[in-house]
């Protein structure tokens, strides 16, 4: 297989392109009139903004958005980040102009397309959660995980119970999980797992006490294993009064198969930017939701969308008792009507062969990368994973020097993004790969052909995986001096 | 170091005692111990970046974090092997982490600790410690 040559342009800076006076775009005449502002609120020279022509902007663009990769460029196996294809009519519908030239602080009655869009959100969500309140304001899966925390906080102090400190996170959880319940608070007690990667059973019983505010798990968890065992975990920690947190970063494995409430959860987050197609990659925006049953939707920030006698509101009616605010505005709403566009378009016919299709593939794949020499599947053998699976190149390791970080660099040659490294922390030099359900036969095939190169060469000539990639714009990084003597900068690192 | 214990590539010192979470414990004074992290540890971590160190004089009860080490893909909490007063930490680190994966057991040692109690409960010989690391390597 051939290796593919990613462009790479000395492109200067916007604001080292372009001329005097050069304009891509002249706007309409303003019918706005025009007022005299007094001195101290007028700048005195002019600021320094790009000018450009539409030609120059437009190759500007180009040229750096040929230097980089993204799902529209190949595949993205980037494991539990669920990197699935963007379909192009969500950003259609994202630039209608009603969507886009509304301001936010426009009345109830003129933006009732907006509050609808929010409305139907919510009941969507609520139809594939099972939960009974749904908000739409965190603008990311970890901030989701801050406004769970939150309510456990809250709804244990509502009751006036002030022991419960602690909150159960399993091993095997993604690292914002302990973060987010240690920022609301608690103190954090990790569980290990069993060697079928999933809960110990004996370890959780032994700190089951009144001092557990609740539980945070991932499932499928982050070893792609679904954990056969939740209801029956689930329901102990609901013994002993703690709640119980669904992390649904996962969510793409089970969506429309089950629905969390029917496991057992009180509270969980989504990630519309995971599961439901949001644009992501880029560091945002994104759109961490969370639903709650019944007896926790009174601590949900405010406002919530509602309806009632044919409009459209926003609902203040349990200020009292919520949490508060977490994101002005309601959150990232392009985020959140590119997800209602998905989940429209799709059904839920649509989004359970969507599911389906995503574990066949990731099983497919794990299926053959299992037979590739240096590479093994740890944890639960023969047992199928959903959307996600981690493989070990600690043999390889062992063998040949070559590592997990060496493979994923290795990989950028040929047009594939590398898969998550160094994670979950319970498998060593762990590749964690999620195909998701866009990859064709063709491109997971692809990706196999790429490890099995990748195998045959370290075993063959390891030293030459050290130096990769060689064909893409920016070559192997000194990630040690970068992580200690970090030079931030727009410029293209040389 | 003598007769080091060899688990494939990775050296088990046997002067000292171990934490199944891969902390080395070696008493150099009476309930004096250095504590510092194995070859295995250091190894699986990667090239080690940065040291994160609570307050000299400060006490900790068995379990629970001493202290942080940073590496480019992960970062390992170091435990107390019991009840404990920290002595010094080793300042050189600050500049130099690496200094933790060139030596393991000699120049990047963590920190100096005395001991508040009598429970050794945690800590394992070398044989010990050795079974745990190949179990682990068995697992993947």
């Amino acid at each position: 297989m051939k290796k593919r040559i990613q462009a790479k342009w000395n492109e200067p800076l916007i604001s080292e392109l372009g001329g005097n006076g050069r304009r891509a775009y002249i706007p309409e005449q303003l019918d706005i009139p025009s007022v005299k502002l007094s001195d101290e609120w007028l700048r005195k020279s002019p600021p320094h903004l790009p000018e450009v022509s539409e030609l120059e902007l437009v190759r500007h663009v180009v040229h750096l958005s040929q230097m980089i990769h993204g799902v529209d460029v190949g595949p993205y196996p980037l494991g539990s980040c669920t990197m699935k294809y963007n379909p192009k009519i969500n950003e259609r519908i994202a630039r209608f102009d009603g969507f886009t030239s509304i301001h936010p602080e426009t009345p109830d009655d003129a933006m009732q397309g907006i509050i609808e869009v929010y409305y139907r959100t919510q009941e969507a969500l609520k139809t594939l959660t099972g939960f009974s309140a749904i908000t739409l304001q965190p603008p990311a899966g970890a901030s989701g995980e801050f406004v769970g925390t939150l309510i456990m906080r809250a709804y244990h102090l509502s009751r006036r119970d002030h022991k419960r400190n602690t909150v159960l996170i399993p091993d095997s959880a993604h690292g914002t999980n302990p973060a987010s319940a240690a920022m609301a608070g608690f103190k954090v007690l990790e569980i290990p797992s069993n060697e079928n990667g999933t809960v110990d059973m004996d370890a959780l019983d032994a700190v089951l006490d009144d001092s557990i505010a609740g539980l945070m798990i991932t499932n499928p968890n982050t070893l792609g294993i679904f954990e056969k065992e939740i209801l029956e975990i689930t329901r102990k920690v609901h013994e002993v009064g703690g709640l119980t947190y669904l992390d649904g970063a996962n969510f793409n494995g089970i969506v429309g198969m089950i629905r969390p409430i029917d496991m057992g959860f009180d509270i969980m987050h989504m990630n519309l930017h995971k599961t439901f197609t949001g644009p992501h990659g880029g560091g945002g925006p994104g759109s961490g939701p969370v639903g709650v049953a019944e007896h926790l939707s009174q601590f949900l920030p405010v406002p919530i969308a509602a309806y009632k006698d044919g409009m459209y509101y926003w609902d203040y009616s349990h200020e009292q008792t919520s949490i508060g605010r977490v994101h002005a505005y309601n959150g990232n709403f392009g985020i959140v009507l590119r997800a209602l566009a998905y989940i429209y378009r799709n059904g839920g016919i649509g989004l359970r062969k969507s599911c389906e299709i995503a574990v066949l593939n990731a099983n497919y794949l794990m299926h053959k990368v299992s037979k590739i020499r240096g590479l093994t599947i740890p944890r639960a053998h023969g047992v199928p994973r959903k959307h996600e699976f981690v493989a070990s190149a600690l043999p390889m390791l062992k063998e040949t020097k070559v590592s997990a970080n060496d493979i994923a660099k290795a990989m950028l040659d040929y047009g594939i993004h590398s898969p998550t490294v160094y994670f979950p922390l319970i498998v060593k030099e762990a590749l964690m790969v999620e195909p998701t359900e866009s990859e064709t036969i063709q491109s997971l095939n692809q990706i196999y052909k790429v490890l099995q190169i990748i195998s045959d060469e370290a075993y063959a000539n390891a030293e030459k995986l050290h130096q990769e990639p060689t064909t893409t714009s920016i070559g192997r990084l000194d990630e040690v001096s970068l992580a200690k003597h970090p030079v931030l900068s727009e410029r293209m690192a040389k | 170091m003598s007769n080091p214990i060899k688990v494939d590539d990775y050296i088990i010192a046997t002067d000292r005692k171990y934490l199944k979470t891969h902390e080395w414990v070696k008493e150099i004074e009476d309930n004096v111990f250095l504590i510092g992290i194995s070859d295995y540890a250091q190894k699986m971590l990667h090239e080690i970046t940065y040291v994160q160190f609570e307050d000299v004089g400060e006490e900790f009860k068995k379990d629970e974090v001493i202290l942080v080490v940073e590496a480019l893909k992960a970062s390992g909490d170091i435990y107390a092997p019991f009840d404990l007063k920290l002595l010094e930490v080793n300042g050189e680190l600050e500049d130099v982490p690496e200094k933790i994966n060139e030596s393991p057991y000699d120049k990047g040692w963590l920190a100096k600790v005395e001991a508040l109690s009598d429970d050794r409960s945690a800590l394992l010989t070398p044989v010990e410690y050795a079974e745990v690391v190949k179990k682990e390597l068995e697992e993947a």
